[in-house]
């Protein structure tokens, strides 16, 4: 197993109190698996793809739980055995590409400081790794020298991703890579993503709210809902049958283009204030199978034929 | 647009801007109540003998033509000569005076600017922290501090008690070094003369001191408030993601990125410097131009004064044209 996540929990200390970002989340990654973390904005997924680097910002902290690459639990790491982890074992993909690169510094730079800040290689060989490393996301050498303000917003996300291979990394966690972009990108960058895990054996972690676009590419989904991990299983089963009802009207917002005239459909209510969540499940106030149970107690975690669910559906 | 193309543009676009400062000078001298003339040789003398004095000075001519006649003197360098002091050349009496106010302004500059961003950096790093309070507090303090009493406090200490430094003058007497630019400093190293340039950096290091101190809690500020922006943005973050180490990310990334609105400031400063410099001139009895000014100010010396502006200006707009050029090599944004 590449990546064990086990009953991590996050929290938050702001002014206004605690705010509990992921609450009891665990899952594994195996080598070159695609997984799909998906949720609504403010759901704790991105703070989730920062926890498994570590690099949650203050004022949060992991407050229970472990990471474990290889079997070596990233949480009890000092900063300097993380930053070996980081960049070049586990490398990151950020969802603005406008703002994640350093706008003094040329993109071809940024690619050789990324190399050789874990790798003890001469200025040369960095740059010829660089440029190489360009030409395989697909921009064109000549690029090298230019400032990111120079680049599309898409070109910009190619370097990222170079950036991101560069050191041959065994996971990737991509926050959000497309949502700055247009679909048409969107696409080719996707594309990317499949081509550099088949050619690299790369395990990713796709971070997302479109669950459709998971679909396409994950092999397996997690589904979070105000900092709870609600339902994990195959991407297919997903698609073909999924368990928890917040998954269900998920999958039913997802727009069909082949029919006409459709309405939109959406989710009623929103997501609850962190601060104060409600009793019982969290997604008790929006869910369409409610029981009195749910606003009592919190549902248990159950294994419903080796699939995960956090429902009280599913029995006790 | 390349670098060299922008400074190209850039240094035409002065030309125009030049112009504009000379002809508002010529302005606003002209406009000023107050009959030069009068205020030469007083209110009793003879009309016949002002009549000649204003023909001899040429302002009997139409306002155009003394114009032209203004554009054309500058630009042959001629600032003409004092109206007071025995006509003396004007552009000699500033040449006498000037470099002593560049080098303090160059002094205090670099002392406001490493105390700003030592204090500023750590105040940044340490945000919300005790030693982020502490510098906070410094500013403030040394924003407030009124220059003469700092000034004769610091000369009390280092100069009466430790006697350590001289607490005025630019010089020994005698070590003066032959003058090429007229810094002492680097006419010392140009000469090669290693007494005088330890005399004059002795000279120089209290009263640039004491304006340093009190400009770097501006710096502090600035320096605080731009590095904490920086490091919560986006790609601060990517770099951490990327294992960079902290030096890395702070002196080559974060650093880089929050000096570029403080370059503004720092050339804004400086030109304000170059004038405001009186009160440290004054404390240090520094032979600059501020005493100067201001004593020929009193005496109503319209074609020093005039000069004065004029040359003042010409440095201002060369300033900021440095400031400019700096600007777009840090910053590539700027270029295209």
């Amino acid at each position: 197993m590449l990546l064990e996540v086990e009953d991590l929990h996050v929290h938050y200390y702001t002014k206004r109190g605690v705010v509990k970002a992921v609450e009891g989340v665990s899952f594994n990654l195996d080598r070159s698996e695609v997984m799909g973390i998906v949720g609504e904005s403010g759901s704790g997924k991105s703070t989730l793809g920062l926890a498994i680097m570590n690099l949650v910002p203050s004022p949060g902290k992991i407050v229970k739980g472990s990471v474990k690459l290889d079997g070596k639990d990233l949480t009890k790491m000092s900063e300097k055995e993380l930053k070996e982890i980081r960049g070049k074992e586990i490398a990151m993909v950020f969802q603005d590409p406008m703002t994640s690169l350093d706008p003094l510094m040329r993109i071809g730079d940024h690619i050789v400081e990324a190399i050789m800040a874990h790798e003890k290689i001469s200025k040369e060989e960095a740059k010829k790794r660089a440029l190489e490393l360009l030409d395989e996301v697909g921009i064109s050498k000549d690029r090298f020298n230019d400032y990111p303000h120079q680049l599309s917003g898409g070109m910009r996300q190619r370097v990222m991703i170079a950036m991101a291979v560069s050191l041959n990394p065994k996971l990737i966690i991509a926050d959000e890579p497309t949502t700055a972009l247009d679909v048409i990108v969107q696409d080719q960058i996707m594309d990317l993503f499949s081509r550099l895990r088949k050619e690299f054996g790369i395990a990713i972690i796709l971070i997302s709210h479109d669950l459709a676009l998971e679909l396409e590419v994950a092999d397996k989904i997690a589904v979070m809902y105000a900092s709870w991990l609600m339902e994990l299983s195959n991407a297919s089963d997903i698609a073909r049958e999924p368990l928890h009802p917040y998954t269900k009207e998920l999958l039913k917002a997802i727009p069909n283009v082949e029919l006409e005239d459709q309405e939109l459909l959406s989710i009623p209510g929103s997501p609850p204030d962190l601060h104060e969540p409600p009793p019982g499940c969290r997604f008790n106030p929006r869910c369409l199978n409610k029981m009195p149970i749910c606003e009592e107690k919190e549902p248990p975690a159950k294994i419903v034929s080796g699939r995960f669910v956090k429902c009280w559906l599913y029995g006790r | 647009m390349s670098l060299r193309a922008y400074v190209i543009t850039r240094i035409f676009l002065t030309i125009p801007m030049i112009l504009i400062l000379l002809t508002l000078v010529f302005l606003v001298m002209r406009v000023l109540p107050g009959n030069p003339v009068i205020a030469m040789v007083g209110m009793k003398a003879s009309p016949k003998y002002i009549k000649q004095l204003e023909h001899q000075l040429g302002l009997d001519k139409p306002l155009w033509l003394q114009y032209v006649d203004y554009l054309v003197d500058l630009m042959r360098g001629d600032f003409g000569r004092s109206m007071i002091w025995g006509k003396r050349i004007v552009i000699q009496e500033i040449m006498d005076h000037f470099p002593a106010t560049l080098e303090l302004t160059i002094g205090g500059f670099l002392v406001s600017v490493l105390l700003g961003l030592l204090t500023g950096m750590i105040a940044g790093i340490r945000s919300g922290g005790k030693l982020d309070a502490s510098m906070r507090i410094y500013s403030i303090v040394v924003y407030s501090l009124f220059i003469p009493l700092l000034g004769m406090m610091l000369q009390l200490v280092f100069g009466v008690w430790l006697r350590a430094l001289p607490v005025g003058g630019r010089i020994d007497p005698g070590l003066e070094p032959p003058t090429v630019t007229g810094l002492y400093i680097v006419d010392s190293i140009l000469a090669m003369r290693l007494d005088s340039l330890l005399s004059a950096l002795a000279h120089l290091a209290l009263p640039s001191f004491t304006l340093g101190l009190v400009l770097s809690g501006i710096y502090t500020r600035l320096v605080r408030s731009s590095l904490m922006e920086v490091l919560g943005q986006d790609f601060i973050r990517a770099c951490r993601a990327r294992g960079l180490s902290g030096r890395i990310i702070l002196f080559r990334h974060a650093l880089k990125n929050a000096l570029i609105p403080i370059l503004t400031m720092m050339g804004l400063q400086f030109a304000l410097l170059l004038a405001g410099a009186v009160l440290t001139e004054t404390t240090f009895s520094w032979p600059g131009m501020g005493t100067f000014l201001v004593e020929r100010i009193t005496y109503r010396d319209f074609t020093t004064i005039q000069g004065s502006i004029v040359f003042y200006a010409l440095f201002v707009a060369l300033i900021s044209l440095v400031v400019d050029i700096v600007y777009a090599y840090v910053d590539p944004r700027i270029r295209y």
